[in-house]
């Protein structure tokens, strides 16, 4: 039998992992890559469940999965496992829109991409952001500044840019 | 602008992905285990342990209340019962003088599956637990570098392994599971580090990958190039007619580029200078290659594949590996453009 506290723990994953499956994916623009990238987090975040605030257990969970993309980039020169092929014409999920948010969203660097995410999906304010990434106040804006600046360029139509 | 981002993130179609909540807990308990088996033990033994912990999440089903086995670092550990097991011989990089066993394990529920490889007297090497649950027909992991297991439908006949740098297998082993799917493991001799990309065997007429495509295949005067209709190209050679191909070839995805909304890659053969290099594209007009250098394209042939395949071209050229840096074509829609140099 599960003790309560696994039994509650069992609950947030249901309720948590929706959202961060979906941060996870703009992040690192992967599917599969999301779901290793949450289910490694939410594990972490069992480790401390029972000292950790439940009420605050998402934002924990979040910082984890973002903190673990970042070190798996870093990991990106030994042997990786694959399973897509690196080109794709159209996957079976993709509408024209989230093909072109998530090619855009690529483009950028992955503190831009954090940042993006984070204030526009999450919907976080400035300082969340700073802290959920570890990053100072300034940071946070010239990344989102810069980032929305290139996906303004490669998603705005033309003739909007300027509006 | 900001506002815009927001809405587009929010109507965002994602595609389908889930975690089960109590492989999720399961995952969890064996981490804070291991935990606590690292505090108490040395850190050679800790890393024992870890394999042993990572090869118990293969054979844990998911969904119920999991009592963890009390995992004693041990120089000998057992592992738990595979679901298959291959004699691999002596593997160069492990730095092992003794013949290793690969055994696998696989948790259909979770989607993971897991290799350990131990040498023969029992001793564990290495193990690890994998989470492939796109990959519905091939299941493949890396378990050390250079040492990769899949396991493959019943019927299949032939199968070859896929770096992404072309990286040649030494040697390899295959057994049927219980299930009579196929178990196959490949190792080189570990002085590449580089990616696994693919499978590709072969069931009946029928040519798959692990990518869940079903393969084209042009035959040339010394290779086979295969390649997926979903479009994506996977370069692969090997002598035409080969039926037993089981840790043969090699494939070379060069570079790979995106122009406007479409792949253009490009992949060439391993017979060292020059090569074959097969490029898909759309449909296009004119289509040149370019090169550097003093390489010179020999031949070049196209094959049409129809709407849902598209265009590829064949060209053998004389020279280095890199030689081809470019290919141009006229596209009838968007006029002349380039890739994948032009693309960046």
């Amino acid at each position: 039998m599960a003790s309560p506290s696994d039994e509650s723990f069992v609950e947030f994953v249901r309720d948590a992992s929706p959202q961060l499956l979906r941060t996870a994916w703009f992040v690192c623009g992967d599917p599969v890559q999301a779901e290793e990238l949450v289910q490694a987090a939410l594990e972490r975040v069992y480790v401390r469940w029972r000292r950790i605030d439940h009420g605050a257990a998402t934002a924990y969970a979040r910082k984890v999965v973002l903190n673990h993309h970042i070190d798996t980039r870093r990991r990106r020169s030994r042997e990786v496992l694959t399973d897509r092929t690196p080109e794709r014409a159209a996957a079976e999920h993709d509408v024209e829109d989230t093909d072109a948010l998530v090619r855009a969203l690529a483009t950028l660097a992955p503190r831009e991409r954090q940042v993006v995410v984070l204030r526009h999906y999450v919907d976080l304010s400035e300082h969340e952001v700073a802290d959920t990434l570890g990053v100072g106040l300034g940071t946070v804006k010239s990344s989102a500044s810069r980032g929305l600046a290139k996906l303004r360029e490669l998603l705005v139509p033309e003739g909007e840019n300027h509006a | 602008m900001p506002d815009e981002i927001g809405t587009l993130f929010h109507q965002a179609s994602t595609p389908t992905m889930s975690v089960d909540p109590y492989a999720v807990l399961a995952g969890g308990r064996r981490r804070r285990q291991r935990r606590r088996l690292v505090a108490v033990a040395g850190t050679a033994a800790a890393t024992l342990v870890l394999g042993v912990g990572a090869w118990t999440a293969l054979s844990d089903s998911t969904g119920d209340e999991q009592t963890l086995p009390a995992a004693t670092p041990s120089a000998s550990v057992s592992l738990p019962e595979a679901v298959a097991e291959v004699s691999l011989g002596v593997i160069p990089q492990t730095d092992r003088t003794q013949p290793l066993v690969a055994a696998v394990a696989v948790d259909e529920d979770s989607g993971r599956l897991g290799f350990a490889l131990r040498t023969e007297d029992g001793a564990a090497l290495a193990s690890r637990s994998v989470f492939v649950g796109r990959t519905e027909r091939a299941r493949f992991a890396t378990l050390v570098p250079g040492v990769t297991a899949a396991v493959l439908p019943a019927g299949v006949t032939a199968a070859v392994p896929v770096w992404a740098r072309g990286q040649t297998p030494q040697g390899s082993a295959a057994t049927a599971m219980p299930d009579g799917r196929v178990l196959v493991v490949w190792w080189t001799d570990g002085s590449e580090k580089d990616t696994f990309y693919d499978v590709i065997w072969t069931e009946g007429d029928e040519v798959l990958s692990s990518h869940a495509a079903s393969l084209l295949a042009i035959d040339r005067d010394d290779a086979r190039f295969f390649l997926a209709p979903n479009g994506g190209v996977i370069g692969y050679l090997a002598p035409p007619g080969e039926d037993e191909v089981v840790g043969g070839g090699k494939a070379n995805i060069i570079d790979q580029g995106v122009v406007e909304s479409f792949p253009a890659v490009w992949a060439d053969s391993p017979s060292g200078s020059g090569g074959t290099y097969a490029v898909f594209l759309p449909k296009v007009e004119d289509v040149e290659l370019v090169v550097t250098g003093d390489a010179e394209i020999r031949d070049q042939t196209v094959h049409d594949f129809g709407e849902e395949v598209g265009l590829v071209v064949l060209a053998d050229v004389d020279g280095s590996r890199e030689s081809v840096t470019e290919v141009r074509f006229t596209d009838p829609e968007m006029g002349p453009t380039g890739g994948p140099a032009a693309a960046e």
